[in-house]
Order: structure tokens, then sequence, then C-alpha cells
């Protein structure tokens, strides 16, 4: 598991880009969202690459949505730039696409 | 299938298939309404255990046929059908099917016989029709919506009086609690599982218990789901099922197709979320229209604002609504989940108390504690031939231990009794249907405790005094109205413990014996010469005579003339003695008396002659020195005077032949002992050379050649590794009896 900040991080134009590797599962849950805590308040904009997820399970939708709501009662954003496979299946059983905005990342 | 687990399948049905026959015959007050419920939700959990279990070993035949009992049964549960006898009896016919259907399975058949087929195609038919007659379908309730049965008081909606949704697709309604996740459990396995069942027509996640980011642990699982689920085949247990595992912590409600609206009304109702943002959720789902919608919101309303004019708070706590809810409809979901988890919890609870043992295994146990029994005897010998101190304290303990080992090796073998008389129950019920008598059957003594072999071998022959009870014992209502007895007739069961055996007696208040009837038949018979003079036992004994049957007429249930002797033998076989008592016009009492146990028994050591003897210690009641003051009660030395009581005796020297005491002896002065041996009431005196005090016997049978010897009922090893032989007390007493009435000397046993 790992959070990975990615570098080319901009304050100035408030984009924050993460991308979770490894298990995103129950197991790493907390250190993730400690992690992802300290950077809430710095940017305005957040995207988040699921590429190289390992595992993802109900417990790692839980916090993405958790996150959304909270950006969004913030006025910021989230999008979900890149999926695994898994992760795009279980987004899908859940049905939850539209609530995680999913684009393209920006920098690209 | 493995054929160890098919056995306990077997067992396991065979025990649940008797629970229910219990249940349905304790439904024989149906006018009390209660208990009828009580009976009907055990019947039920006891079908729906055995199909389950059936499910799992992949037996079709059993599973569709009590999956059709269970749905009957069901709508019994709901209100929708009203017991009856003729449909306990359906029941009850039911039960015998399964219970062949199951030994069918178990003896490795693959192919239902035509009989069971025929017999299942019949059955089914029948509980078909009441599954046809109760009124099921959604249109049917809307029919009755018009009628004005607003009985509630309350105002609330009442199960019947809501018309249905049109939506023909199953509705789950889940919020999973906060410990999903960390016991382990994903809620994405039980959708993806769901698919299994049927289609998923829309998942929608409900999000709302998220808290804020500052507040939200990760860990906790705060997600709720909607699922509209297509599967027109399926019922509401396989859904139950699917979340078996995460009932205890979630709320589920699970809504079949067509529900009626006021199902949505509680089950929104229940949700932790705003009402309205439910309805529309429930809409954009495809659960419920836009207008069952509002119409639901509006009931909601309108039942809230009743509460209100009732006097209730306005602003009604979520928990209090939710009781006063269940209080008025309890909810059908609710309810199942319940349900299922007493089961589970009878189920855990039962495990915890039972084991299932090899009966091969306990026998095993049993024969190597009576080595243990002699082999101990043997150590202890030694030890005090020895003399060491030590060596006998420690002796002593181990003896002890022994001792307790024994017991509880044979109190494994001991089981209440209750179990084999509540079996009778239902041939009272049978037989007092076929024979037009009103009988009821009483038991007391339930929990007396009896060693397993005997119950089984006890169980036919007291089948045979049961039936013979009703069927020649108690009148025909007629009768005994003109006689002044209660119309119901009575039979007892009853079983107690009396001086190192156990009694069972039946006893009925019915017509009882008229000794002029059986002393004419058994002079017919020839069993009796003319003139011949009878006591009251005598005659009553001629009842257990080969070829004995005082019935005029054969009937069903008895009366074939093969009865009462087989009865008898089947009894003494088990080293029992059966008695009949009657009074003519009152009733008649059939005592049965047997040992408690078979293997071990506490023996009371004594020496006659050169040989040594067992007496069973249970029997022994006192003993005495024989002299000189009792001797003078009776020249011919037959009999003393014990205390103002005379006690007939034997010398055992004569009985046993025992050679002549020897010179040094008598000039020792020798005194002989009495050892007052009781049973069955009755008294009497071996007079014996000496007392050896307590010994543990483990009897070891007589060969065949000695099978027939009289007085004696088996053998034992002592420590010292001699052969002692065991008193049959009873046989002894017997013929003291016969010796003192008849005036003759006390017989000998034939060497």
């Amino acid at each position: 598991m790992a959070l990975i900040v990615d570098k080319g991080n901009d304050e100035s134009v408030g984009l924050c880009a993460f991308s979770i590797t490894g298990e995103f599962t129950i197991y790493t849950i907390d250190e993730i969202k400690q992690k992802m805590s300290a950077y809430l308040h710095l940017y305005e904009r957040f995207e988040i690459s699921l590429a190289d997820l390992e595992e993802i399970d109900s417990a790692g939708i839980q916090l993405l949505l958790a996150l959304g709501r909270e950006l969004r009662s913030q006025n910021k954003t989230l999008k979900l730039t890149a999926m695994s496979g898994n992760a795009n299946h279980l987004i899908k059983t859940y049905d939850v696409y539209e609530r995680l905005f999913i684009g393209v990342a920006e920098n690209e | 299938m493995s054929d160890d687990s098919l056995q306990i399948f077997a067992e396991e049905a065979e025990d649940l298939l008797s629970l229910a026959e219990q249940a349905l015959l304790n439904l024989d007050d149906l006018s009390d309404e209660g208990e009828t419920l009580d009976g009907i939700n055990d019947l039920f959990r006891t079908f729906h255990t055995i199909k389950g279990a059936a499910g799992l070993f992949g037996l079709d035949a059993i599973v569709d046929f009590t999956h059709v009992v269970e749905s009957v049964l069901g709508k019994i549960r709901e209100g929708l059908l009203k017991v009856d006898e003729p449909m306990v009896s359906l029941f009850l016919l039911s039960r015998d099917h399964l219970d062949n259907l199951v030994n069918h399975v178990f003896s490795g058949a693959t192919e239902l016989s035509a009989e069971l087929k025929q017999t299942d195609e019949t059955l089914l038919k029948s509980l078909n029709c009441y599954l046809q007659s109760a009124p099921i379908t959604g249109e049917a309730e809307t029919e009755s919506e018009a009628a004005p049965d607003h009985t509630s008081s309350a105002g609330t909606i009442t199960e019947r009086d809501t018309p249905s949704v049109v939506s023909a697709n199953w509705h789950i309604s889940l919020r999973f609690g906060p410990n999903v996740f960390r016991n382990g459990m994903d809620p994405a396995s039980f959708i993806t599982y769901l698919h299994n069942i049927g289609d998923l027509l829309s998942v929608t996640l409900i999000d709302d218990a998220i808290p804020t980011w500052s507040e939200f642990d990760p860990e906790s699982c705060y997600l709720g789901f909607e699922i509209v689920l297509i599967a027109p085949n399926a019922d509401k247990e396989t859904l139950e099922d699917v979340f078996e595992f995460v009932q205890d912590d979630c709320k589920i409600s699970i809504l079949p197709p067509n529900s009626r609206v006021d199902s949505y009304v509680r089950m929104i109702e229940e949700l932790p979320e705003e009402d309205l943002r439910i309805g529309e959720i429930l809409v954009a789902c495809g659960a419920l229209t836009e207008r069952e919608k509002d119409d639901i919101l509006n009931a909601q309303d309108k039942m809230k604002d009743d509460l209100t004019a009732d006097g209730e708070a306005p602003k009604i706590e979520p928990l209090g609504q939710m009781a006063i809810d269940q209080q008025m409809v309890k909810p059908l979901v609710v309810d199942a989940a319940i349900e299922r988890q007493n089961v589970v919890k009878v189920q855990r609870d039962a495990s915890q108390q039972t084991i299932r043992v090899n009966a091969l295994k306990l026998e095993n146990l049993v024969n190597l504690v009576g080595e243990l029994v002699i082999g101990s005897a043997n150590s202890e010998l030694n030890s005090r031939r020895l003399g060491d101190a030590e060596l006998n304290v420690a002796m002593e303990n181990l003896l002890r231990l022994v001792e307790e080992v024994r017991d509880t090796a044979l109190g494994l073998r001991m089981v209440q009794i209750g179990e084999t008389f509540n079996r009778y129950k239902r041939v009272v019920r049978e037989a007092s249907r076929d024979t037009g008598k009103d009988i009821e059957l009483l038991i007391s003594g339930a929990e007396t405790e009896l060693d397993k072999t005997l119950i089984e071998k006890i169980a036919d022959p007291l089948m045979h005094l049961v039936r013979n009870a009703i069927d020649h014992g108690i009148e025909s209502p007629a009768i005994r109205a003109e006689r002044g007895k209660p119309v119901k007739g009575q039979v007892k069961l009853e079983a107690f413990h009396d001086s190192g055996s156990i009694i069972i007696q039946i006893v009925d208040d019915g017509g009882g014996l008229s000794k002029e009837n059986i002393l004419n038949k058994a002079l017919e018979k020839g069993l009796i010469q003319e003139g011949q003079l009878l006591s009251d036992k005598e005659v009553y004994r001629l009842i257990f005579e080969a070829g004995f049957s005082t019935a005029t007429s054969i009937s069903n249930l008895s009366g074939r003339g093969v009865g009462m002797d087989v009865v008898r033998k089947n009894i003494e076989s088990l080293r029992g003695q059966v008695e009949l008592e009657s009074v003519e016009g009152k009733g008649t009492t059939i005592s049965i008396r047997l040992p408690l146990t078979l293997a071990i028994i506490d023996g009371f050591q004594v020496r006659v002659g050169e040989s040594q003897y067992i007496v069973p210690l249970e029997m022994v009641e006192e003993c005495l020195e024989l002299n000189d003051s009792h001797q003078g009660s009776n020249t011919a030395g037959n009999y003393i005077n014990l205390r103002g009581e005379i006690l007939p005796f034997v010398h055992m020297r004569e009985v046993f032949n025992a050679a002549e005491r020897t010179m040094a002896e008598q000039e020792a002065k020798h005194r002989d002992n009495i050892v007052v041996v009781k049973f069955a009431g009755k008294k009497a005196g071996f007079v014996v050379d000496e007392l050896l005090g307590e010994h543990q016997a483990v009897i070891k049978p007589l060969g065949k050649v000695f099978q027939n010897l009289k007085g004696i009922s088996g053998t034992t090893i002592l420590g010292s590794g001699e052969v002692a032989l065991i008193i049959d007390a009873p046989e002894m007493l017997q013929r003291i009896e016969t010796s003192s009435t008849q005036g003759k000397n006390s017989a000998r046993v034939m060497h």
C-alpha cells in the first residue's frame, strides 16, 4: 500500500494528484485516510489514480465516497483519473460512477 | 456423500422428527391460540431445519416435500390458515412420510419406491389444497381492502388493508452495521452472490450515513443499499440465507414481489434516512411508482398525525415509534430474522448439551471399566497381603476413583425414559380414534433414568401393554357413563426407582379383569385343572401364559393371543419381572420391574462352604448373627422372629450342597450369619457361613450350559482370580415363598 503524492503538484493552481497503489482495503484504509488528511486543506482540486491498485474492497470505495462528499461540501472537486480492473468492477457493482467523478487527469 | 455424514443427518432428522411429533401431539387443544401458535412455530422451525439439512446433502425428495409442509405451516403462522384436527393428522402423516423418506435415503436407495412415491403424491395433493385455498395473492387482498376492517384503534395501517405495489420484483433494503468490515466481510460479496439467485435490476448505494471527514472512521462501515432483484422463482428464505452471516448487526428488509404498501411504509420508517429521500430512491431504483411513493408518504404522515391526535408526543422518537409499530403490526421480516436466530441458537445450545457417541465405543468403555474393576480388586487383595500402610492408603484412593469411574461410565448409558413414554402419546391418540374411545395418557416419572439398551428393548412390550390397556382395559364412553365413571378414560404411564430396580407401571381406569373369565379360559385352554385353587396373583399370572387371550373379538390393536406371553418373555430376558393387579370395574395395573444396569453391580460378598457368592447389594437390607434366641423361633429352622416380624430363611449351605463343616470349624463354635434380602416387597434371610463385605461385581453371563440354572443369575471374577456366583435373589425369594406356602423344604439347585 502506498499513497503517493505525485510530483508536479502545484499549489498555485491548487491541484493535488494522488496515486494509490497496492492494497486499498480495510487493512490499509486508516493509514491512507491519515495521509490524505494532511493535504485536504492545501488544495482545491484532487485527482486520484487507481491504476496501480492490486486490491480494493468496499472500505476503499467508502473512503472515496467520503472524500467526495467532504470535498463537495467545501466546494472542492475530486476526480478519479485511472482505474485498475478490480476497482472498475467494484465501482460498477455499486453503481457509483457518477458519484466519483471520473475523468482524465488535467496534466495529460 | 460420505456414510458418516449421512448417518449424522439421519440421526439428526430422527431427533427432529420426534420433536415434530411431540409438538404435533401437544396441539391437542386447538382452542388455546397462544399455545397453538407456539406449537406451530416449533413445528415450522423443526421442518425448516430438516429441509436445510436435507438440502445440504442434496436430498431433493426430502427438500421438496418438506418445503410444502413448511409452506402450509408458514400460512398458519401468518394467520392465513387456521389449524384444525384434520390438518394436524395430515401433518402427522407427513411427519411419518418424512421419517420413511429419511430411512429410505439412509438405506442407500437413490430412487423412491413406488409406494413412497404414491404416499408422496397423495400427501402433497392434500397439502397443496391448503396452500391453494389460502388467500395469498395480491388481488385477493385488494378485494378485501374494500371491506371496512379498520380495527386498529390507533389508526395504524394493518397488515391486511392496504393494496400491493405493482413492482413484481423483490426489494432488498440493507443497512450494514459498523463492524462489517472489521468482521472480515464485504458488502460487495453479498451483492455479487445475489447474481446467483436472480438478476439485479438496480443497486443503489446509500452513503448518507457517512459523517464528515474528520469524524469519518474509515474502518467502520456506513454503507446501505437498496436493491431491486428480479427473481420470480426465489423464496424469501433463500434470500434471507444470503445475509445469514450479517443478520446480527445489519438492518435487512426483504420485500417479496407485489408486497403490500404497508410493508414499504414500515420499511421506510425503519430506515434512518429521511422518508422523502428514501421515497425518491425507491422510485429511482424502480421499486415503487411515483404514485405509490406519494401514497405511502401520505399514509405515513396520516399515521403520525393520528398518533399525535391520540395524545402521543407530537415529535416521535424513532425508537418509540418502532416499538409502537411492532406492537401493532409485528413486521414479518423481523419476525423471520428472529426466528432464524432462534433456530441457530437452539442448535447451538443442543450441541453444547450432547455429544453423539458411537454405541460401540461406549460399550467398549463399559467393558474396559469392567476389567478395570476386576483389576483393581486384584491389586487391592495384593496390597492388603503386603500390609504396607502407605500402599493401602494409595489403594483406597484408587478404589474410590475406580468406583466413581464405574458409576460415571455406566451413567453414560442412562437415558430418561420420558422420550419413550412420549411415543405412546401417538399410539393413544390413534388408538382412541380407531376405537372411538376418549382416552388421555398421563405420564409421570419421565425423568427416571434407565439403561439405553433396556429402554430400547422395553419399548415394544410397553407398546403392547399400552395398546392392551386401550383396547381391553378402557370401556367405551357409553359403558363408562353407565358405570358412573368420567367419560374420558385414563391410561397412566409411571416410572420410578425402587431398591435397585426401576419400576414401570401401566395403569388404566378401565373395566379391570374378570377372574372368572380368566379361570374359565384357562380351563378351556388346559392351563389349569378343574378344582385347582389359585391365589389372585396366580390367576392374574395366567394372562402371561402362552396362548392365552381373553378378548372375545379380535380387534386391530390386540387380541391375537400372541401378546402377553411374549411380553413376559421379553421382560424376563432383561432380568425383569412383570406383575398384574386388577380390580374388576375399577382398572388394571401392570408393573414391570427391571434391573437398573446390566453390566456392573455393587455386590455383597459372602462365603458358603468353600465357595464365594455375591448378593446384589441394593437388595441387602441388613445382616444379623443367627444365634440361639433366633433359632428358638422355629425348631425346623425355616423362619425366625425378626423384631416381631416373621422372616423366612434358607440355609445356603443346603441350597448349594456345600460340604459339611470341618471339625475345626465346629470346634470354633462357628455361628451362622443371616443376610436379610428384600425384593419387590418380600423379605427373606439367606443363612451363610461368613460375611465378606462389599464387592464390585462385573457380571459375566452364564454360559449356555448353565443358562437354565435356577438361583444363579451370573458369575463374576474376584480380585484373587476366583469365580464367585451371583445369587439370583428374586428367584430365591420366590422359591422361599412357594416352599413356605406349600410347606415343602426349599428346593435344591441342580448341580
